[in-house]
């Protein structure tokens, strides 16, 4: 395990739309053990790993973008006025976020104190539109450095709790981490198949990248890798997984039948705990990447993760490895008939 | 000008109402070589003394050094830590925060239903606090309770930094900058007997105080805070408290206290006279351990002066270094013409 890689990847800042930040990082990674590596126009980043006899191509997916909030507007005393779609407005007062602009900076989001509130409105979320970030600047200083649009992110503090870890943006820096491992552990034995890892970009906003770059790569099949609820005490278990006791693997109309068995016959073959979760929609980049083109065989398998979309997301790493040597053996057990299979009933 | 070494070292420190150790330590350590004696009493008060043997009236400083912060009350089958809030915190700062647990400061999380699962009832409502839990990522109760024993101190996991030109951000600002202050006073030469009072449990009912000055009791004391300001968005002038970077906060009258007249009519020319900027606290609301101080014995004529500080009670409040600095001058100054 490269913790030092998860670490690093969940620690920079890429809210959708500045996924370009992370593709460096990417290329200095996989660069030596890749056939050929490439920055996309859409914000993705792709990483071609070459088969024998390589008629097919089989497409991991995991997003780089993260969820953040955008500039909306400058106070006249110089505090700004933010706006997101995806995260819950609960957790901000009282967060640190950086500020992208001209350069980074950091501020607070402050809350009004109660004593200036009545008893209802300490029982509310306080709405987006009346939150604030405090960077202790006047409005001529802060409008220097930032301008609307800017995005806001959250800070980080990569943690070791007891048995798992915490960081923002394991949604999906993970995936892409367990992409970068399996690509690696791919040089001990060649695959049949060739094996593209997507590094997608504005999977939290508009899937472009799942969309437009599976157009571009045109796989054969697909698995999207990304996290899913983790259980914990204010969560139905029946939405939620079970963080150690290994991958999440998605079941439902939108999932291909054939690649699933394949995964849930891998796991079994090789004794790996597996977790079911069904539904109608992942609500991942799998649900794009299907309808790309003449179609693409396409599943999900997931980390269970706990408070999804807020700075302390909560993994184990356990799971992690189970992914990684799950698909790093669906992989290598691929054959011709499992690709008769594929292709007879599509 | 500031000791900003001292002020990092001081809100950094875990010191949660009656677990204000790591905070003594380091004051003890501040001003061991300038007192000529230094004390802790019964609940934990470190009293440092000065001039004991000069003749005259009695001057003390005083600050608080506890901070709000969580207590573990229970925990689950399933590893999960419930809390109660020591102090007054707001329920709605408290989730996906980052938090330290006990002595050995085990990190922890504060979770929250991913926006996914809430309904369109979930989105809308503060999560009360009772409803809130702590993941240190155990798997299990008895995991859980070898770790962190019911009752352990909790505070938030905020580091000291600046952000911006004067602007640092942190916690326990409150009643941190006021210790700095003290210990710094503390550091310079004084014709009079000088006591500074640093106290425990504040926050919880200014209960340090309520003995601090029993065994050597003041003529005069001045309470010294990191104060509530709320000038912010959307709040009308007069309800704003105090503004931050308009210089040190003189207090008239608060909920527990009328600071003595003639006292604070001195502070205010001493101000005038070395053109030091000050504010008056707007909002007749809130105590101070003065309100505890000006009953002890036969009385202690008080005053209270104060740090502008946004966002106290938070995991992170923010400030400027040039209203500390002008607080420190204010009240050094005062103490000259005493």
């Amino acid at each position: 395990m490269d913790e030092a890689l998860l670490r690093r990847l969940t620690d920079m800042s890429a809210v959708s739309g500045e996924e370009e930040k992370l593709h460096h990082l990417l290329e200095s990674k996989l660069s030596s053990f890749v056939e050929k590596t490439n920055s996309l126009k859409n914000g993705s980043f792709y990483a071609l790993k070459k088969g024998s006899p390589g008629k097919c191509t089989l497409m991991l997916d995991a997003h780089i973008d993260e969820v953040g909030a955008f500039v909306t507007g400058v106070t006249k005393e110089g505090f700004l006025r933010i706006h997101s779609c995806s995260i819950d407005k609960k957790i901000l007062p009282g967060a640190i976020v950086f500020i992208h602009g001209k350069e980074t900076i950091k501020g607070v989001i402050g809350l009004k104190p109660y004593h200036l509130e009545t008893p209802e409105e300490i029982k509310k979320a306080v709405p987006m539109d009346k939150l604030f970030v405090d960077c202790g600047m006047s409005k001529e200083d802060i409008e220097k450095i930032v301008r609307i649009g800017d995005t806001v992110s959250f800070t980080t503090d990569f943690l070791h709790l007891q048995n798992f870890i915490s960081n923002k943006s394991i949604d999906d820096r993970v995936g892409v981490y367990v992409i970068v491992e399996v690509l690696r552990n791919l040089k001990r034995k060649t695959p049949v198949v060739n094996v593209v890892g997507h590094f997608a970009s504005q999977e939290e906003v508009t899937g472009l990248g799942a969309i437009t770059s599976t157009y571009y790569l045109k796989p054969d099949f697909a698995i999207a890798i990304d996290v899913t609820h983790g259980t914990s005490p204010d969560v139905f278990k029946r939405d939620a997984f079970e963080l150690g006791k290994g991958p999440v693997v998605f079941l439902g109309p939108g999932i291909d039948s054939v690649v699933l068995r394949k995964i849930v016959d891998t796991a079994k073959k090789y004794n790996i705990p597996i977790q079911k979760e069904v539904d109608i929609s992942s609500g991942t980049d799998q649900v794009e990447i299907q309808i790309v083109g003449k179609g693409i065989p396409s599943v999900v398998v997931s980390v269970a993760e706990r408070y999804m979309h807020t700075p302390v997301e909560v993994i184990d790493m356990e799971d992690v490895q189970k992914i990684i040597n799950l698909l790093t053996l669906f992989i290598e057990d691929l054959d011709e008939q499992f690709m008769e299979a594929l292709y007879g009933e599509h | 000008m500031a000791n900003i070494e001292l002020i990092e070292k001081l809100s950094n420190a875990f010191g949660v109402s009656g677990y204000e150790h790591d905070v003594r330590d380091i004051l003890k350590r501040e001003v061991r070589e300038y007192a000529d004696k230094v004390e802790v009493d019964v609940l934990g008060n470190l009293i440092a003394l000065k001039n004991i043997q000069k003749k005259g009236h009695m001057v003390a400083l005083n600050a608080h050094m506890d901070e709000v912060g969580l207590i573990v009350d229970y925990i689950e089958d399933d590893g999960f830590l419930r809390f109660k809030k020591v102090g007054g915190i707001d329920d709605r700062v408290l989730p996906g925060k980052r938090v330290l647990i006990g002595k050995s400061k085990i990190p922890g999380v504060i979770g929250i239903k991913a926006i996914h699962l809430q309904s369109k009832e979930d989105e809308k409502k503060a999560v009360p606090s009772k409803n809130l839990y702590i993941d240190i990522g155990a798997k299990n109760r008895e995991e859980a309770e070898k770790i962190v024993p019911l009752s352990t101190p909790v505070v938030f996991k905020t580091k000291f930094e600046k952000i911006s030109r004067s602007v640092y951000i942190g916690k326990a600002f409150d009643d941190r900058l006021g210790c700095a202050i003290a210990a710094e006073l503390l550091k310079k030469d004084y014709n009079f007997p000088l006591m500074v009072l640093f106290t425990t449990k504040e926050e919880i009912g200014l209960r340090g105080a309520a003995v601090g000055t029993y065994k050597y009791t003041p003529d005069i004391s001045i309470t010294i805070e990191g104060t509530i300001s709320a000038d912010l968005p959307e709040v009308k002038d007069h309800l704003k408290c105090t503004k931050i970077k308009k210089g040190p906060v003189i207090t008239i009258k608060d909920s527990g206290v009328i600071t003595d007249n003639d006292l604070r009519e001195k502070l205010i020319s001493v101000a005038k006279r070395k053109k030091i900027p000050y504010q008056f606290k707007q909002v007749i609301a809130g105590g101070t351990d003065s309100y505890r101080i000006q009953l002890s014995k036969r009385g202690v004529k008080v005053l209270t002066v104060a740090v502008p500080v946004r966002y106290i009670h938070s995991p992170v409040s923010l400030f400027n270094i040039e209203d500390y600095d002008n607080t420190l001058k204010l009240i050094g100054e005062f103490l000259k013409i005493l």
